[in-house]
């Protein structure tokens, strides 16, 4: 009775406050910021991101001993000794998920930040596994210690601003942004999104442009042939070239790299082969760097068809890692497969054409060969070496 | 069926945010030099923490140990106005929250939780319910009698003080009774019966808290001179964050600005203790009142963001209007949203403020008649029907 009276009196001697004036700070706020880790990556395939999680210090003590010698203030010296425990804490309770263990973020230390109601221990995780799925964020942190504890994310994905509340209490992991693809679907809308996701690669690619033009540029595609004109490709088995005779090297050289990206893109993503795009991405832009070297130095007894098919192997590896990537669903599998390759060919023959109707300006010229050809491919190469280095290092 | 509201609640949320691209959230960063640099000052030492870091599982308290935890944090929340201990102790309540079976013991803490929240109606009913099952607890009743005068129930205020009584608290029976008489205006009677009270109280803590509520007696009976007195007393007694926005209050009233500042500087920055400074400040003219307005409005987007309820701040944001934005017209819009949740006389001091400045006389005549039918008998409410802009009320 006596340890009951006492209890009440403490609650008694402040019950005034009940009915009082007081509004107080708001709850407790964590803060999630996600955007794109480098701004104008090379391909979708290496556009991670980065997360920055802030959490105030006096939330953290309540689960950590931060304030180690309990004196009420805590020192930069204790925060660095916890900081260990801290990023451990967030390794399991701020995570993405159904990404699998290796895909998991590793926070890391990234400073102290003062905002409106204190100080803010801040840590930082960069996505190991980039997708273009959106992502799915778990949260748990304070779910036992604080019932109005929110986690307030920020951010830009995919040109997007993101600005969502979530509380560790929620049962589902929350998802960041939009996906780029949705998820339930049947064979003929898969077909349809993935030919899409295909056509948007391969326009938005690059390195897949530039390899293109590095093959096409020898071929004197001119649409009005004017009488007296002579008409005829640079490259050397086509030096005496009649028309339709270039319209069908064209036709040869752009299969040859279809098929030769197609058998890798299925090897790949039926899981046959397998191939890192540590060497496959500065792969790419050698085969950008060669095919417009031989533009300058013909090697006779080299087919353009040949070197297209070739290097078509290499990007093949190049377009399964954003398929896979961008997660198919098993059964639709090859829906997703015929889609992607469809876009991608759709891509080529749009890129292709407008290349055809650009050249129209400039093909009848009689500095084409030199102008045009030879310092194009000078140009192709001084740019693919820029990106091998800047893929190697 | 929580899991879902709270999904809907979230749902709702996520799509009122999204008014609020606008604003920036920015932080500064903190380069410390050496490491004995102090980067935080904590509430409150933390004294218990869940065993196991990094499971998802926490060992659960025991009903004893989760109400020693929860009124821990109950009692920081109000010392330092930092809402996240009502989050805390709610957690620690866990287990029990909004449970028809949980102990009486941390049913009434919920209720205290709720009502620390300004969830009034929610507290009521949980407080309700605990006390259908334990009609003997004293501390329940002084609760409930709270709850009651806070919506201007007086009748019903006097029949939990009885049960206090009933429950054995004469002491705190007789401080129950004497309060909510006051506030029905016989001033004299508690006067006495607070003074009596004070000898009957030995420590510290109970006779600063009945000299606080003799403050607020005087403050009625008009008597701002004795009323300062008493919450100088209180104050010397024992700090409290309550009594001493209370004490401002009265010193902002008369005209006293400058001591006004001196008792809200050292306070922790809540939401009432900003807007009081900022009003000060104002009335000296001191030009940083509006950097004190803007953080107030930031706090305000903040909490929306947070997805809070911001109607249970009305009086805040009333008075905000009424001594900050120079918004009779608002602060009475947002006066009578206040005085659906709650009807001290300090939201009605509000209300009729903000309409006699507005010059709405149907809406001054209509609460003028609400503050008769409660039988609230105050003072300083006759002098705030004849408020005028921007004058300070005097004594």
């Amino acid at each position: 009775m006596k340890n009951y009276l006492l209890a009440a009196r403490a609650l008694i001697s402040v019950c005034l406050l009940l009915a009082g004036p007081a509004m107080a700070h708001k709850g407790s706020d964590a803060y999630l910021d996600v955007r794109a880790s480098q701004v104008g990556a090379v391909t979708p395939s290496t556009d991670g991101l980065q997360y920055k999680l802030s959490v105030a210090i006096k939330d953290l003590d309540a689960l950590i001993p931060v304030d180690a010698n309990a004196d009420g203030r805590v020192t930069w010296g204790e925060v660095k000794a916890i900081t260990p425990a801290v990023l451990a804490t967030f390794q399991v309770t701020a995570q993405i998920e159904g990404v699998g263990k290796v895909c998991n973020l590793q926070w890391a230390f990234d400073g102290l930040e003062k905002r409106g109601d204190g100080n803010y221990i801040r840590a930082v995780a960069n996505s190991p596994c980039p997708s273009r799925e959106a992502p799915r964020f778990r949260y748990t942190l304070f779910r036992d210690q604080d019932s109005t504890h929110r986690l307030i994310v920020t951010g830009r994905i995919r040109d997007k601003d993101i600005l969502l509340t979530s509380s560790p209490q929620q049962k589902e992991s929350m998802v960041l942004g939009q996906s780029d693809i949705e998820p339930s679907r049947g064979p003929w809308t898969t077909l349809w999104a993935y030919l899409n996701l295909g056509l948007h690669h391969l326009l938005e690619g690059y390195d897949h442009l530039a390899f293109l033009l590095a093959l096409v540029l020898p071929l004197r595609l001119s649409l009005w042939p004017r009488r007296g004109v002579q008409v005829y490709a640079v490259h050397s088995q086509q030096q005496d070239s009649a028309k339709p005779k270039v319209w069908w090297a064209l036709l040869r050289t752009i299969t040859a790299f279809t098929v030769g990206h197609s058998i890798t893109l299925m090897l790949a993503t039926f899981g046959l082969t397998e191939a890192s795009p540590a060497w496959v991405e500065p792969v790419i832009a050698l085969s950008i760097a060669i095919t417009a070297l031989l533009n300058l130095y013909p090697l006779h007894w080299l087919r353009t068809e040949a070197l297209a098919l070739g290097f078509g192997l290499v990007h093949g590896f190049g377009f399964a890692g954003l398929l896979l990537e961008a997660a198919a669903p098993t059964g639709l599998l090859p829906w997703a497969l015929a889609g992607f390759n469809l876009g991608v060919e759709a891509g080529q023959l749009v890129a292709v054409a407008g290349w055809v109707l650009v050249a129209q300006l400039v093909v009848r010229r009689s500095w084409y060969p030199t102008v045009v050809v030879k310092g194009g491919s000078v140009l192709l190469i001084l740019l693919a070496l820029a990106w091998f280095v800047q893929r190697v290092t | 069926m929580r899991s879902q509201n709270l999904h809907h609640f979230f749902v709702t949320a996520i799509a009122c945010t999204g008014l609020m691209f606008s604003v920036a959230y920015a932080a500064d960063s903190l380069s410390p030099t050496h490491d004995d640099e102090v980067v935080e000052v904590l509430p409150t030492i933390t004294r218990h923490r869940p065993a196991v870091l990094t499971t998802e599982v926490s060992v659960p308290l025991t009903p004893l140990a989760a109400a020693q935890a929860a009124r821990e944090d109950i009692g920081v929340a109000r010392q330092t106005g930092d809402t996240r201990h009502w989050g805390r102790a709610q957690a620690t309540l866990g287990p029990w929250w909004g449970r028809p079976n949980a102990p009486v013991e941390l049913a009434i803490l919920q209720s205290t939780v709720q009502q620390g929240r300004h969830e009034f109606e929610p507290a009521r009913k949980v407080l309700a319910d605990a006390l259908k099952r334990d009609p003997g607890n004293a501390q329940g009743w002084l609760n409930m009698a709270a709850l009651a005068r806070l919506s201007g129930r007086y009748p019903e205020a006097l029949q939990a003080c009885e049960a206090v009584r009933k429950a054995g608290q004469s002491l705190y029976a007789t401080a129950c009774e004497l309060e909510t008489r006051s506030l029905q205006g016989q001033h004299a009677q508690a006067r006495s019966g607070f003074k009596k009270l004070l000898s009957d109280f030995k420590e510290a803590d109970q006779r600063s808290w009945i000299y606080s509520l003799l403050a607020e007696s005087e403050e009625r009976a008009g008597k701002d001179t004795v009323a300062l007195a008493a919450y100088r007393s209180s104050l010397q007694l024992a700090t409290d964050l309550y009594t001493s926005i209370a004490y401002s209050d009265v010193l902002l009233r008369v005209g006293n600005t400058a001591q006004a500042l001196h008792v809200l500087q050292p306070l922790p920055q809540t939401d009432a203790v900003l807007l009081r400074q900022a009003t000060g400040m104002r009335r000296l003219g001191d030009t940083g009142w509006q950097a004190l307005r803007t953080e107030l409005r930031e706090r305000q987007v903040a909490l929306e963001r947070r997805g809070d309820d911001t109607t249970l701040h009305s009086r805040e944001q009333a008075l905000v209007a009424l001594w900050l934005d120079d918004d009779p017209g608002q602060a009475m819009a947002l006066a009578t949203r206040n005085l659906a949740l709650q009807r001290e006389p300090l939201d009605w001091w509000i209300a009729l403020c903000s309409a006699s400045q507005s010059r709405n006389t149907a809406q001054l005549a209509d609460w003028s008649q609400k503050v008769k039918a409660s039988g609230l008998v105050d003072a300083r409410l006759p002098i705030a029907e004849k408020s005028n802009a921007n004058k300070v009320q005097g004594s």
